[in-house]
């Protein structure tokens, strides 16, 4: 399955869809479109938040889903500035007195490392592309 | 995401419908920060419709968490769905988060604490 989405934030939701669509069709737990859901938006998030110059330019993103050998493969591609979204800068500390000492910093990247089993990113020619991979077999 | 907003007594009641990611969370923020502004101390916030979160809406409940301790207030999460208590219990956030099983329990302990 294949989807393009703009580099938007409110596009995010349409990424979701298509993971629902797929995980269902595929007859998988819902517990299984949850965790690549929450993946993939936080990766989106890092790349269109962070991965452009131009924020005023409408670019493509695209997205691949596909399961074989009991693991679901997602694929995201875009053209932006070379741009690995598991490195994305940490944010600044929180100005705001803090009930604890704990940093937030790194949080969606720490959720993509928790729901995906295997993960690496390739810059190829003027993409970046990251592949996330997930075992779904019993 | 929808906010729908409920008053109790003193404690402010506001249930989350929809998706909590990167875009619709900025919408709970100001939702929330705004009541705080107001002079609201004792904030629930019940996720019976809350579908979604992702780090984005977690940053959300820390930033009003702290926003509220200016103020002595305090902010209860209730009715978390099991996606969710696991996004939670994993980023450690259940242990600084008040978490209660349902709305009724998180009004009672609001007003306990206040």
């Amino acid at each position: 399955m294949m989807r393009r989405i703009k580099n938007d934030l409110s596009e995010l939701a349409i990424a979701g869809r298509a993971i629902d669509d797929f995980v269902a069709c595929q007859g998988l737990p819902a517990r299984v479109a949850h965790e690549l859901n929450l993946a993939l938006d936080e990766v989106l998030t890092n790349i269109i938040s962070y991965g452009y110059d131009d924020d005023q330019d409408e670019r493509s993103i695209q997205i691949s889903i596909a399961l074989a050998d009991d693991a679901i493969t997602v694929e995201v591609e875009d053209d932006g500035r070379p741009f690995n979204p598991l490195e994305a800068p940490v944010e600044a500390p929180d100005p705001l007195a803090s009930i604890e000492d704990r940093r937030i910093g790194g949080l969606g990247i720490f959720l993509v490392r928790n729901m995906m089993d295997q993960l690496e990113y390739r810059r190829r020619g003027d993409k970046n592309t990251l592949i996330m991979k997930k075992r779904v077999g019993s | 995401m929808e906010c729908i907003e409920e008053k109790q007594e003193s404690v402010m009641i506001v249930g989350l419908r929809g998706r909590m990611d990167s875009n619709s969370s900025k919408i709970v923020e100001e939702k929330l920060l705004g009541l705080v502004d107001r002079g609201e101390n004792q904030l629930v916030v019940d996720c019976a419709q809350l579908d979604y979160i992702s780090s984005a809406g977690l940053r959300v409940f820390l930033v009003t968490a702290k926003r509220l301790t200016r103020t002595k207030g305090t902010l209860v999460v209730s009715t978390l769905n099991d996606h969710i208590k696991q996004v939670f219990d994993l980023t450690g956030f259940s242990s600084i988060i008040h978490i209660c099983a349902s709305k009724e329990e998180a009004v009672a302990s609001s007003r306990r604490d206040s």
